[in-house]
């Protein structure tokens, strides 16, 4: 990250244009074809073991595509010690790819050393602002690079919670020097399931540090919306996404997909159509 | 928020009793979360098990398709609850699975199934284990033969050695997704020595006889090549040295060696 620029054998910083999640089944097909798309985001513990496969493909696809690391399993949020051996890791795959972004979730995934794995959704108190702005500060020191944070889909609130998200996440980069990865789906989401509004938690967010978007389709459950990353963007995310780009400007936009994973050209459909509404589109034709 | 008043717990608390909920007792979380999401903490609960659920059926399929999906399923469900993930990385979940296997009392008549377990985790290892290079034969030809006995070497990091008493290569091959369900295995076959690769680009299953087998496990462990060859003579008196080297250089099993007492030679 610190050499974002200056190394010759990796293409460059992250534009702000639409990028795409590489997942393992389209390796192959984006290394043959080489899409025109921005940038390319994966999540780092997928590249923790250090060889094989997924480093092969993804060492030649950081020579064509700028490249972002998406932490998923540091849990941050965690009255528990961060993982010394996770945040090592992650800083060796940092100076092997050297991503120009790096980020994490506003979350918890672990208690007592037993890991969920899942991105769990924080008390909003002061005791936890204090813990995760620790870890944030901790673990930007160890890894050297700044972090932005994104903000959760929730399907709980806890009843301790005194500060709204959007302001806890505004208090955590004040306060860490952090960026914000802003998930506009997760907005949605969590909007719907809470019952607040989306426009009023958007305009609560600070314009500077926003360095990333998250967009992804959700699922509706029985008894809320799940965050599942297995479907086209909605359209009121689109919609939001608009009322976002009018206040954030063109940012890097990523189109994540996890689950039910389709073809690759349908990412980059979305990807495309981010552009269009960012505006990203014109910009890279003039 | 309509809550119970009460002391706030803390964080470390709340977490605790979050996790409780999920694999256990939900009653202390209940009194920590808004009454309107009760019935929502069930995606948690859903969320979190078909992870782990995912995860094993993507590291055991050979397993899935010898026991069925209905009771790998209901398996995998059982080790979820009573094996604490202990990484934030998921690729380290299930490394035991194959002794959990082991345990039920229901897989007893399978008795070959924890060894294909435990050979589907070490291909799952082997596959992300780290790169390495090959081993440079001229550096070895430099070595002057008297201290030959007392090289020890470095197997590739996604080397990974396995003995059975049970055929369990064969058995992993035939419950592949692409081979038909009437393939059968004999047991009578025998046990195997086998190791686990990664010489290129894909896992590669590499059946040794037993004095090769016994040679790279001494060599694993860290002893001299002095040493790994008496082990290798003792299973077969024929054992041929000069050509294991040679085969396991150019295998990429061997990619490094030290002159023991002495410093590293790069």
């Amino acid at each position: 990250m610190r050499a974002a620029t200056s190394r010759a054998d990796v293409a460059g910083p992250i534009p702000a244009r639409a990028g795409i999640g590489l997942r393992a089944p389209h390796y192959r097909e984006l290394l043959d074809r080489r899409p025109d798309v921005g940038w390319l985001e994966v999540h780092s513990e997928n590249y923790f073991g250090g060889g094989g496969q997924a480093h092969w493909f993804l060492e030649r696809a950081r020579r064509d595509y700028p490249l972002s690391l998406h932490g998923v399993g540091l849990s941050l949020g965690s009255a528990d010690a961060l993982s010394r051996e996770h945040l090592a890791s992650l800083r060796t795959l940092i100076e092997r790819f050297d991503p120009g972004i790096v980020s994490e979730h506003l979350s918890w995934s672990a208690a007592g050393g037993r890991y969920m794995n899942d991105l769990l959704p924080l008390p909003y108190t002061e005791e936890a602002l204090q813990v995760f702005c620790d870890h944030v500060c901790e673990a930007q020191d160890y890894l050297g690079c700044r972090m932005l944070i994104e903000n959760p889909s929730s399907y709980v609130a806890w009843c301790d919670s005194i500060i709204p998200e959007a302001q806890f996440l505004r208090a955590v980069a004040e306060r860490t020097g952090c960026g914000i990865l802003l998930d506009v789906n997760n907005v949605f989401v969590s909007a719907t399931n809470h019952g607040f509004d989306p426009l009023a938690y958007l305009a609560a967010i600070p314009v500077a540090p926003v360095g990333e978007i998250h967009l992804a389709g959700f699922d509706r459950g029985e008894h809320c919306l799940i965050d599942t990353h297995g479907k086209p963007v909605a359209e009121p995310v689109w919609t939001l996404y608009a009322e976002a780009m009018r206040r954030f400007g063109p940012v890097p936009t990523l189109i994540e997909w996890d689950t039910d994973l389709p073809p690759l050209d349908v990412l980059l459909d979305e990807a495309g159509r981010a552009d269009a509404l960012s505006g990203a589109r014109d910009a890279v034709a003039a | 928020m309509h809550c119970p008043v009460r002391a706030m717990p803390s964080l470390r608390e709340l977490q605790a009793a979050f996790v409780d909920a999920v694999f256990a007792d939900g009653e202390a979380v209940r009194h920590a979360l808004t009454p309107d999401c009760e019935p929502r903490f069930e995606v948690y609960r859903n969320n979190t098990f078909a992870n782990y659920a995912a995860a094993l059926r993507a590291v055991y399929p050979a397993i899935e398709r010898l026991v069925g999906a209905e009771f790998f399923a209901h398996a995998a469900r059982r080790y979820v609850r009573n094996t604490p993930s202990t990484s934030g990385d998921l690729h380290r979940f299930g490394a035991d699975f194959s002794e959990f296997l082991a345990a039920l009392p229901a897989c007893g008549e399978l008795v070959y199934l924890p060894d294909t377990a435990r050979l589907e985790w070490l291909m799952h290892e082997a596959f992300h284990a780290a790169d390495h290079a090959p081993l440079d034969l001229g550096r070895l030809a430099a070595v002057a033969p008297d201290r030959y006995d007392a090289l020890t070497f470095c197997l590739h990091p996604a080397c990974r050695l396995l003995t059975s008493p049970y055929p369990v290569h064969r058995i992993w091959q035939v419950n592949q997704a692409d081979v038909a369900d009437t393939a059968t295995v004999d047991l009578a076959q025998g046990g195997v020595h086998l190791l686990v690769a990664r010489p290129v680009a894909g896992v590669e299953l590499d059946l040794l006889a037993a004095a090769e087998f016994a040679a790279l496990a001494t060599l694993a462990r860290g002893e001299t090549l002095g040493v790994a060859l008496e082990q290798a003579a003792r299973v077969d008196a024929g054992f041929d040295a000069a050509r294991f080297l040679r085969r396991r250089v150019a295998a990429r099993t061997l990619v490094d060696f030290r002159v023991t007492g002495g410093v590293m030679e790069m």
